[in-house]
């Protein structure tokens, strides 16, 4: 059950789009395929008095997987089902076939899961649930149920699709009231942020597509959710990693579910370029990288259990992308 | 606004809060389609909306303007069941009835591939809970069904 | 015969739920309706100071509100043990208890108006560890509880020379088992609809196991002659027993109508459903062994802590069905059990799916395969050594009539691969074994006034043929009205397309109690028998009349009457059916089905009785995922005794169903609490198997016909739940070697375990047995 007392609106373009949103400044939310935005509604969560939907911008719906350009409308089921995509980008095929439900992956769309709202035990919860617990840092309260603390708020990012486009190289192209631009994808993510809301876009701004560099890449993505579907990853990783004969010409690394943002760890696989990756340097790897993961309790398995499910998964991801049994 | 469901084109007043789920079920009194949880996960809702399976309980009803629904009442044609229906009941696929129309709704499209193996109806269907069968019984229908048209082994 | 007994008989009602058109509470609209909204407790144990309705008033649209005070009658399933309200007075006993309730045009504004209901509270000490309620208690939960407990139910029971056993036992074994809460998840969130109209009658349409006991219940509570309350079971979907008690809400919507003279809807949400719970009980529990050297059980003593959670509901048979429901399969000639069940502030347990069986069993299954290992014997072996023969009695004076557990267990062995498996698969693999038994219905009604059968069945015959069958009986999916169908059927030798089963009305329907315990096909199955063949005698009487043969002579076959040898005097069942209307202008019988006398005669000696009993041993094998913890099920070969099956199909989907269920408790599903509150009310957070995880079953139905059961049948829907739990947990032991006694086994905790395993000195499998199974 949704509560009245909003309207909705229709753009046909992303210049129509940013009109309504200028229209009411602080006011609106944008509503792409909605199976994020709508359950948070039905607990009362980013109420608001303007739903814009992006959904008749025909521009937003592109989808050209030879060119690597993916519309923020396009929906996750066709990512997971292009040939073309899995062919050259196989961790972002993979983590559309991870994500969600079979379902729900028609109407969910990529540029919603970039932009999913962080996610904690505290606060996907009903109304009367967080009311009677009192609410949170996240939801206009005091406190943080998970870490005693005031000031930060540890709600985890659980988008499935981001650290394999971290991986790929992925840019994104955003409109604003100012006009478009084109970014790295990282860029989009703001470490420092906290749980509240760790994205960098500007008010108004709309995700209008995601562009995938030409290189051919070998990836993978490896994801730890309770069950099948449609569980939200507890911890996963997207590799991406090619070979000069012994030696790594490209490695990438990048997780989800296990911070505030999607990490990508440039500073600690740049210095591995040119070296070979052994299975010293795999673990050494995967040590390290996982001193800089920060799960909290606060979705179905414990921390310690996440942090050492990552940690597997990226050596036996590495192991799995060196000897090409794929 | 038009709404088109089951093939026949409805005339009505849709309040931007409205879900298709509350449509169907309220306005349109088609009631198969069902309602099992507050958060999207249970998939009882599954309608098709072009021919995909959606959940309608996280699609706002304005939105789905001009697009063709089907619902489990519109799935058989003219006299009998659809052969994914009869394969169903013949399988002893239902037990209590309530995640079915969600589930033949999921399954429905499948039955348009080339070819489908248990694994691909089981991860189908991962995303629609059944609380009766342990899905031993809807795999089996459903395999069945494709087999009947020759896509399946 | 027409062979629709033991057939692959398709669910009668399947055409109409597989199209869409079968109707649900939630379905139904009345004129006029209002939707109706309950204000629910935030706080877990509390006094209520205030309730201010002040600003709810002011929505428009809001028709009636409502406090506990209005109808502070108290009520709940078991006569003995009535202290449920439908809304709090005076004080919360648990998060999420309806304090308030409010009638309005529309769900929304129900909903808006709910939202502003304002209840202050004076909170109270919270209760959340069983363990703190045993003694120490400041301010108890009920007051009905003894001295400073929140006891709720205390049974101790001693058969044979337990300490005797134990002194001089070659071996014994403990095992001490820790059970999170699980619950129903049924799919459909309990719906109803209240009417009370200017004829002054009150009908309720609910989403209800128990349409008998909600008729009660209504009458109570409103003060209402019974035969002024109707209650109409439209379809159900799934109980599983979470829809086994009268339930607050239910009461809430009658009570509204009753005050706004206009029909009442209440659809709970599924967050509302796990709030209402009446699940399984979060237990602890202890299981002691004695056995001689030769692996003989001479002794065994259970001990459980439950957690009733804050009513009563079923829960003074659960404490009696975690003792007394371990007396089999295996001959245990000394018994001792001490069960208590506890108040807490955690919303209400209740009955589920193999109701106080199933956390005993698993200690118990457990147990056994320790002993095995002790004995350096093979767990099949030991189980066979142990088994209760048929036609026996138990210590504690269960008459055990049918009973194929060897069969079950040499079909369950011989189909897996037993012997080449077991210890032999390498590390990661493991093959298990688990066996149970359960009551085929409750000997006990639960009402002993007025007395009258447990259950009744009414047929009708039209006019143009058609046979109407009234029960009782709460086809929730598991397919009773096909079975009722089918017997009735059977008996009269016409096509199944000639019965229609009437949906409960208890304006129509006589007396059946309802669905829980295990208990329909085998009552109403033979109410049923009986009711048809009282019909068949007045057909063949018709044939008699019509072709001057005697009545015995004929036989009931291929839609008609005939008189074997006697070609010419065939009679067609329309035919009869006429001649049998031609002076009363009406044709109809019933029967009933009572059981049998059963049962001792000290204190608490009904509880567990039955007339029959199933049967079941399962093998599983499991693939455990050494690096991640997961536990992955392959196979469970599912052997069970049902009696006859009366319907294969049916009786499979019962145990594919309950293996999922059994499943879910063991890998995954727990209602988590962090105190008092509850952490997951949702599908997406309480973790079901999903259609990927779940394993290839193959079901044997090895069970021979029992003696008393309709058409030799016995029940299907509960026992078959119990045995996949330990063996599983078997198997996961035979694959890495680390026993777990705490459930779930979610991968998390699996990982941990192997983690300590392998710094304790290494990961191994278990040593094989000296002897293997031949
Ligand atoms: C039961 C269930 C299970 C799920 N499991 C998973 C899972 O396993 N993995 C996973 O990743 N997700 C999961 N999801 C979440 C969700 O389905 C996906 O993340 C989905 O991709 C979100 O996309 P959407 O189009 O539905 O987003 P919406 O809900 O429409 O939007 C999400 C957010 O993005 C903003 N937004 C969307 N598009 C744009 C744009 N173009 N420009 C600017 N802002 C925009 C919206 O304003 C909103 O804040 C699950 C959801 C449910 C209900
Ligand atoms: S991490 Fe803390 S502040 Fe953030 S949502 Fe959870 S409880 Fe609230
Ligand atoms: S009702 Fe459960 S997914 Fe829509
Ligand atoms: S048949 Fe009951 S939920 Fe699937």
């Amino acid at each position: 059950m949704l509560a009245e007392g909003f309207d909705l609106h229709r753009p046909s373009s992303v210049a129509e789009a940013l009109e309504f949103a200028g229209r009411f400044p602080g006011e609106f939310r944008y509503l792409a395929g909605g199976t994020d935005v709508l359950p948070g509604l039905f607990h009362g969560l980013g109420a608001t008095r303007h739903l814009i939907s992006l959904q008749d911008i025909a521009e937003l719906r592109a989808f050209v997987p030879e060119e690597g350009r993916i519309g923020a409308m396009v929906p996750l089921g066709t990512l997971a089902e292009s040939p073309e995509l899995r062919a050259r980008f196989p961790a972002v095929a993979e983590a559309a076939r991870q994500a969600a439900s079979p379902n729900l992956r028609n109407s969910s769309t990529l540029g919603g899961n970039l932009l999913l709202d962080t996610r904690c035990t505290y606060y996907n919860q009903s109304a009367f649930w967080r009311e009677a617990l009192g609410y949170c840092l996240k939801n206009g309260g005091e406190e943080c149920r998970v870490v005693q603390n005031r000031e930060r708020c540890y709600a985890a990012y659980c988008g499935d699709l981001a650290p394999s486009l971290l991986v790929h190289d992925a840019r994104i192209e955003v409109a604003g009231p100012k006009g478009r631009h084109l970014r790295p994808l990282k860029d989009l993510y703001d470490p420092q942020a906290d749980g509240r809301t760790p994205f960098r876009l500007g008010p108004g701004e709309i995700l209008l597509s995601v562009s995938l560099p030409h290189e051919k890449v070998r990836s993978t993505y490896l994801k730890l959710r309770a069950r099948s579907a449609p569980d939200f990853p507890e911890a996963s990783v997207a590799i991406a990693l090619t070979l000069e004969g012994k030696k790594l010409r490209e490695l990438r690394v990048a997780a989800s579910g296990v911070a505030t943002v999607p990490l990508l760890f440039e500073d600690l696989t740049l210095p591995l370029i040119g070296h070979a990756m052994t299975e010293e340097v795999a673990r050494d790897l995967a040590e390290k990288v996982s001193r800089r993961l920060h799960p909290v309790t606060n979705t179905a398995f414990p921390p310690d259990y996440r942090k050492h499910v990552f940690r597997h998964f990226l050596m036996s991801g590495i192991h799995e992308l060196q000897s090409g049994t794929h | 606004m038009k709404l088109r469901v089951n093939s026949l084109e409805y005339d009505l007043a849709v309040l931007p809060h409205r879900l298709l789920v509350d449509l169907l079920r309220e306005d349109l009194g088609l009631t198969g389609t069902k309602r099992g949880c507050d958060d999207g996960s249970c998939g009882a809702c599954t309608v098709l909306v072009d021919g995909k399976p959606r959940h309608s309980c996280l699609t706002l009803g304005r939105l789905v303007e001009g697009k063709e629904i089907t619902t489990i009442e519109g799935v058989a044609s003219g006299d009998g069941l659809h052969a994914l229906q009869r394969a169903f009941v013949e399988k002893g696929a239902l037990q209590c009835g309530f995640c079915t129309p969600g589930m033949v709704l999921t399954a429905l499209p499948l039955l348009e591939r080339v070819s489908l193996s248990e694994e691909e109806v089981r991860e189908a269907l991962a995303g629609n809970f059944c609380r009766c069968t342990g899905y031993t019984k809807i795999v089996e229908a459903v395999l069945s069904a494709a087999k009947a048209r020759g896509r399946a082994p | 015969m027409t062979g629709t007994i033991g057939g692959r008989v398709p669910l009668v009602d399947g055409p109409q739920k597989v199209t869409g058109r079968a109707q649900y509470a939630g379905d139904l609209q009345r004129p006029g309706m209002l939707h109706a909204k309950i204000v629910r407790s935030t706080e877990a144990h509390a006094r209520i100071l205030s309730i201010d309705f002040s600003a709810a008033r002011e929505v428009p649209g809001v028709a009636a509100l409502l406090s506990g005070e209005r109808y502070p009658r108290t009520f709940g399933v078991l006569p003995i043990t009535q202290d449920e309200t439908l809304l709090a007075v005076g004080k919360v006993r648990y998060r999420g208890e309806g304090v308030a309730a409010v009638a309005a045009t529309t769900v929304e504004a129900a909903e808006r108006a709910a939202r502003l209901v304002k209840v202050e509270y004076e909170p109270l000490p919270e209760y959340d560890d069983p363990r703190d309620s045993t003694g120490g208690v400041t301010v108890k939960i009920h007051d009905e509880s003894p001295g400073s407990t929140n006891l709720q139910k205390e049974v101790r029971q001693e058969f044979g020379p337990v300490d005797e056993a134990f002194h001089s036992a070659a071996h014994t074994v403990e095992v001490s088992g820790t059970f999170q809460g699980v619950t129903h998840a049924a799919l459909e969130p309990h719906a109803v609809i209240a009417e009370y109209g200017p004829d002054g009658r009150l009908t309720v349409w609910a989403s209800t196991q128990v349409p008998h006991y909600l008729h009660r219940a209504l009458a109570r509570v409103f003060d209402l002659p019974a035969h002024r309350v109707r209650v109409i079971k439209p379809e159900v979907g799934g109980g599983f027993g979470g829809k086994g008690d009268p339930m607050p809400h239910e009461l809430v919507a009658a009570a509204l109508s009753l005050e706004t003279r206009r029909p009442v809807k209440l659809v709970l949400s599924r967050e509302e459903v796990f709030y209402l719970n009446h699940g399984r009980h979060p237990t602890r529990n202890k299981v002691r062994l004695a056995a001689g050297a030769d692996g003989t059980l001479t002794g065994l003593e259970v001990e459980a802590l439950i957690d009733g959670g804050a009513s009563s509901s079923f829960g003074t048979v659960t404490t009696y069905y975690n003792g007394v429901l371990s007396v089999g399969p295996y001959r245990i000639p000394a018994f001792r059990y001490h069960g208590q069940r506890v108040y807490t502030n955690h919303p209400p347990s209740g009955a589920m799916r193999a109701h106080g069986s199933v956390n005993t069993r698993y200690s118990l299954e457990v147990a056994m395969d320790i002993l095995a290992e002790r004995l350096g014997m093979d767990p099949t072996e030991l189980r066979l050594r142990n088994f209760l023969p048929p036609n026996t009695t138990t210590l504690n004076e269960f008459r055990i009539t049918s009973n194929s557990v060897r069969e079950c267990l040499l079909a369950a062995r011989e189909r897996s691969g037993w012997a080449k498996k077991f210890r032999s698969l390498p590390l990661g693999q493991g093959i298990g074994v688990g066996c149970g038994f359960f009551i085929s219905g409750s000997n006990s009604p639960i009402h002993f006034t007025p007395k009258f059968p447990q259950s009744t069945v009414h047929l009708k015959v039209d006019v143009d043929g058609g046979v109407t069958v009234h029960s009782g009986a709460a086809d929730i999916g598991q397919g009773s009205q096909t079975v009722l169908a089918q017997v009735v059927a059977e008996v009269l030798g016409v096509p199944i397309e000639r019965i229609h089963v009437s949906e409960v009305d208890t304006d129509t329907s006589p007396v059946d109690l309802g669905s829980y315990s295990s208990r329909v096909t085998f009552m109403m199955g033979n109410a049923a028998e009986r009711a048809a063949r009282s019909l068949l005698e007045q057909l063949k009487k018709a044939a008699s009349d019509l072709t001057g043969l005697p009545a015995p002579s004929f036989v009931p076959a291929g839609d008609a009457l005939s008189a074997p040898g006697h070609p010419e005097a065939t009679i067609d069942f329309l035919t009869a059916v006429h001649k049998a209307m031609e002076h009363s202008g009406a044709l109809q019988s019933s029967g009933s089905y009572e059981s049998p006398p059963l049962g001792g005669s000290f204190k608490g000696a009904k509880a567990g009785t039955s007339p029959a009993y199933s049967f079941s041993a399962y093998v599983a094998q499991v693939d455990v995922d050494l690096d991640t913890g997961r536990i992955g099920v392959g196979k469970v070969w599912a052997a069970f005794d049902c009696g006859t099956p009366l319907n294969p199909l049916l009786v499979e989907g019962q145990i594919e169903g309950s293996i999922h269920m059994g499943l879910g408790q063991l890998l995954g599903e727990e209602l988590r609490y962090r105190k008092t509150r509850l952490m997951n009310p949702s599908l997406l957070d309480y973790k079901t198997v999903s259609a990927t995880e779940m394993p290839e079953v193959e079901c044997l139905l090895v069970g021979k016909a029992d003696p008393e059961g309709p058409f030799g049948a016995k029940e299907a829907g509960e026992g078959p739940l119990p045995p996949i739990l330990p063996a599983v947990a078997n198997a996961v032991y035979d694959a890495i070697g680390i026993r777990f006694t705490d459930l779930p086994l979610t991968p998390d905790r699996v990982w941990r375990a192997l983690r300590d395993a392998e710094k304790a000195g290494g990961l191994r499998k278990p040593r094989p047995p000296e002897a293997h199974a031949r």
